[in-house]
């Protein structure tokens, strides 16, 4: 035997490796590749590259490099340092009402109420009415006319209104309000999760609930309320709803309002100057990514030591006392975060006219009525917006979770060339904001004939859905292993018949899962289509939005009770199946 | 058809899992690979299934060459034309028995009515044929069994493997499947190769058994008479069958010295003064009987009822001898036994 030549032993793993040798690896490659590189590469490459172009839109095809947006946003530092800490007070803000009411909402629900399916359940559901349509319901009641503010005036005999929605304060309120259910998400497992021993080891010590609470619980859980704390940070820090609604009309501006109320609005218009300051914002949302990261691993290494999941946390004997509290907490909530923003604008839909009226017989479906006849005040594109959110929410989902399959399975199953790096390209999205992705998607394609046309919402909208589906797509494609494939395989069936024939429809409740987790996610996005809709492809957030900045109560709260309508069942099933474990280990 | 795997090397980044591995199945013959947990036994089913992709060695089928790094000639799993029953049961809950069986006609785009037939040719064969409606959600371990089965062998491959398919099941289905598969092979005449770690499955099953030992090499190849009868190294020994092992050094030309005595037994491999292993299975143990040599007296400290045999422990000197027999007959505990050991029983080995 020849010794064999190693340089050509390893050029040859090389092209195995890297070089697919069936169509239909060729085909699965080919579609990933193209579509990270037009979902994710292209608009975020983009946004750096253009960042730098003398002017944009580029005309004649030729542009020079220069520094001067970058210059421009450091020389104009009051404004800069006025939007940063704005956002920062905002996000904090949030963030710490959110994980304050999540956490004592979860410690009850483990520690009281013995994990209960029902409290978890109306936790979470209030997420289910999209914070552009709950908007609605605040400004109804908490408004400077709102029917609360009116309500204390009365009662206290106040000369005005003693608060003021429309500032940071009801921001961070409304939002904060709003994100909980996401906090009660993460922090739930995080208490789950602390062994008996945990608890019993200081109640043994002669410690009470509280002090064990406060000593033991508390740091215990700290890596994971660190790691929630961060994540949900970031994500309020550019969201644009909430700061659209309350916070522009007042001049406060935030990362996610500063690009289309500032920048890329009024006389003064700039590409360029929004380009650059998307890259400021990435790079600020970067770093607390990367601390996110960090949390996160010592979060991962604090839940190995403890165990996690191995034994039952211990309950408290729970006294009906005890348990009305939990269940009187979880009740508020659900009234503050469902109940009241949804049934002011169901009652707002229903009473025609500007006065709010208990009077039942005035109740009418006149509005929706106007709505679907095209004359409701102050919109035109109603019936268009609607077409164009259902297309999205339809196509999007079923597209987006094909894609994560198809990556997932790429790298779990058939382990094809760079398919680890899709699988991280894939997750990008969570790290740039969706306002400045957004940006990226219009710098890509405002000289293209697609712009201004719906598949540009339906490109940009996948920046959104990956993400969400490659949660639903690894741990699928973990549960169901690469035995059943490799079946197929020997069975003589290709890599792709493989996938449609037997995958698909082993994973088919994850899908439908990450669908319609990606359906309630789009429908009720306005970061993506915010700055790319114009007349022809608007969708129903964006023009609910619309109305509601401009004043127009009636038509915004009926298209408030659609939009929560098309969402909350689709929400309130994929919960029902969280908790209810039929998603657990998938 | 004829198979056979040509120095087949397979590694995992610093660990080589398959060490120049070479043998062959031929025609119809039913060839089981044996060796303990991680010796390398499912790579080398995987590489030829086009699942592992060898990084050296060839590997063909008939005269059809399926892989060589060499040559750099990969052929994918699905143009092989095998069939692979895993070691869990694959059989897709989304399918009904008949479906599961159909899928690999229906991708080999047979008609509906020789679909039809091949399928209920294989039903029949395992007893299946009225189970073809059955959701797959609603068999038993053992019909999930057959069902894995069924579908590897309805295209009628080239080739059949089995990874451990027996495992998950109970010790009796194990052993009626072991027979049924058997059956089913030689009934349908496909080359197979049969993966397992149990010594006693291979010999039922396998014309011939490749044993691999732990560095994934081959210890010996052969038949099951082979390796009992004619191990060639302590290993396959060992493998094949409780021992009892002693070591002694070689006396010319009388046998091997022990700390319990002379071994009478063919030194003519040995040098005179070196060291050696002696070692017998625990039947080869002939309590009460003497013999012209080899006849040994004892202690007896314990007697096991293991079911079919009885299990004795004897003490030499130092030496505990294990020795297994049908009947336990006036043997008791405490008593002093002769025992003798015919030469042809006694294997001998160079220490490592
Ligand atoms: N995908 C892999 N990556 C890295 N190492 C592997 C991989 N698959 C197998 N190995 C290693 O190769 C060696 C042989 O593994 P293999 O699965 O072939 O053993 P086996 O004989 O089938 O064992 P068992 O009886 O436990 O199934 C082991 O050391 C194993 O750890
Ligand atoms: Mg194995």
């Amino acid at each position: 035997m020849s010794m064999p030549d190693i340089n050509n032993l390893s050029w040859n793993e090389l092209k195995y490796k890297y070089i697919p040798e069936t169509r239909d690896q060729r085909i699965i490659l080919l579609s990933i590749f193209f579509s990270l590189l037009i979902v994710i590469i292209l608009p975020i490459g983009s946004i750096l590259v253009f960042s730098f172009a003398d002017s944009f839109p580029i005309t004649d095809g030729e542009f020079g490099f220069t520094l001067r947006h970058y210059t421009y946003l450091f020389e104009n530092l009051s404004l800069l340092y006025e939007i940063t800490l704005n956002s920062f007070i905002y996000a904090a803000g949030a963030t710490f009402l959110a994980i304050t009411v999540g956490t004592f909402a979860a410690f009850f629900t483990v520690k009281y109420l013995n994990d209960s399916m029902w409290v978890q359940l109306l936790m979470l559901i209030p997420y289910g009415i999209p914070s552009v349509a709950a908007l609605v319901g605040w400004v109804i009641l908490l408004g400077d006319v709102g029917v609360l503010t009116e309500a204390v005036i009365a009662v206290f005999n106040l000369s005005s209104s003693p608060w003021d929605i429309r500032s940071i304060w009801g921001m961070i309120f409304v939002e904060g309000v709003h994100t909980a259910p996401i906090a009660f998400l993460l922090m739930f497992p995080a208490i789950r999760n602390i062994p008996a021993a945990m608890d019993e080891a200081s109640f043994t010590a002669g410690a009470n609930r509280i002090r064990t609470f406060r000593q033991i619980i508390l740091p215990v859980v700290w890596p994971s309320v660190l790691s929630t704390l961060l994540f949900l940070f970031v994500r309020t820090m550019a969201t644009v709803t909430t700061p659209a609604v309350l916070g522009v009309p007042e001049r406060i501006f935030t990362f996610g309002t500063a690009i289309p109320y500032i920048f890329l609005s009024g006389a003064d218009l700039s590409y360029s100057k929004a380009l650059s300051f998307s890259v400021f914002m990435i790079a600020i949302t970067t770093v607390f990514i990367l601390y996110y990261l960090k949390a996160q691993s010592a979060e991962d290494q604090f839940t190995t030591v403890l165990g996690a999941g191995r034994s039952e946390p211990r309950r408290y004997d729970s006294t009906i006392l005890k348990q009305g509290l939990g269940i009187t907490f979880v009740g508020a909530y659900l009234v503050i975060a469902g109940l009241l923003p949804f049934g002011a604008i169901l009652w707002d839909s229903l009473v025609p006219g500007i006065m709010m009226s208990t009077d039942l017989s005035q109740f009418s479906l006149q509005n929706y009525v106007a709505l679907f006849a095209g004359n409701a005040q102050g919109t035109f594109a109603w019936r268009r917006a609607l077409w164009n959110t259902i297309l999205v929410g339809v196509i999007v989902p079923t597209t987006g979770m094909l894609i994560c399959m198809l990556i997932a399975y790429a790298n779990q199953i058939i382990d094809i060339a760079f398919s680890k790096t899709f699988v991280f390209v894939a997750s990008v999205p969570l790290a740039i904001p969706g306002i400045a992705r957004s940006m990226g998607f219009l710098s890509v394609f405002i000289q293209t004939p697609i712009y201004g046309t719906w598949f540009i919402l339906f490109i940009a909208y996948h920046g959104v859905a990956l993400p969400i589906g490659m949660r639903y797509a690894s741990p699928a494609l973990t549960r169901i292993g690469s035995e059943n494939v490799e079946v197929s395989l020997a069975s003589g069936a290709g890599l792709i018949r493989s996938f449609r024939s037997i995958l698909l429809p082993l994973i088919s409740k994850d899908f439908i899962a990450g669908w319609m987790h990606t359906y309630v996610t789009v429908i009720r996005n306005v970061s993506i289509p915010i700055l790319l809709y114009t007349a022809g492809s608007e969708v129903i957030a964006i023009e609910l939005l619309t109305v509601l900045r401009a004043g127009y109560a009636n038509t915004a709260s009926t298209m408030a009770v659609i939009i929560t309508l098309l969402s909350i069942l689709p929400h309130i099933i994929l919960q029902y199946w969280r908790v209810s474990g039929g998603l657990r280990g998938r | 058809m004829k198979v056979s795997v040509k120095n087949l090397v397979k590694r995992y980044g610093e660990t080589t899992a398959v060490d120049d591995i070479s043998f062959v199945a031929e025609d119809g013959e039913f060839t089981t690979l044996l060796g303990p947990s991680g010796c390398g036994k499912t790579t080398t089913l995987r590489s030829i299934a086009g699942l592992e992709r060898p990084d050296g060695g060839q590997i063909t089928i008939g005269d059809t060459v399926l892989s060589d790094p060499s040559k750099n000639i990969f052929i994918p799993t699905q143009e092989r034309n095998v069939g692979f029953v895993f070691q869990n049961f694959n059989v897709w809950p989304h399918l009904t028995v008949f479906e599961n069986v159909a899928y690999p006609l229906r991708v080999r785009n047979y008609s509906e009515d020789e679909i039809e037939e091949k399928v209920m040719n294989v039903l029949k064969l395992t007893g299946l044929e009225d189970f073809r409606d059955r959701p797959s959600t609603q068999l038993s371990g053992g019909q999930q069994a057959r069902v894995n089965v069924c579908r590897a062998i309805v295209y009628e491959p080239d080739l059949l493997l089995f990874d451990e398919p027996l495992t998950g099941l109970d010790r009796n289905l194990r052993h009626q499947m072991r027979y049924e598969i058997k059956r089913i092979q030689s009934d349908v005449g496909i080359t197979t190769v049969y993966v397992t770690h149990s010594q006693p499955e291979a010999m039922t099953l396998a014309d011939k058994i490749i044993l691999m030992n732990p560095d994934g090499k081959i210890a010996q190849q052969g038949t099951a008479d082979d390796l009992y009868y004619k191990p060639d190294s302590k290993f396959v020994f060992d493998f094949f069958g409780g021992s009892v092992e002693i070591e002694g050094t070689v006396t010319n030309p009388e046998g091997i010295q022990t700390d319990i005595g002379l071994f009478s037994v063919d030194v003519s491999p040995f040098d005179a003064g070196s060291s050696a292993i002696i070692g017998f299975r625990p039947e080869s143990v002939q309590i009460g009987k003497e013999g012209a040599v080899n006849n040994w007296k004892g202690e007896v400290e314990d007697i096991n009822f293991l079911g079919s045999t009885y299990e004795f422990f004897i003490s030499v000197g130092d030496v505990t001898i294990r020795a297994r027999q049908p009947r336990s007959g006036d043997i008791q505990e405490g008593r002093t036994v002769n025992f003798h050991i015919v030469p042809d029983d006694i294997f001998t080995y160079r220490p490592y």
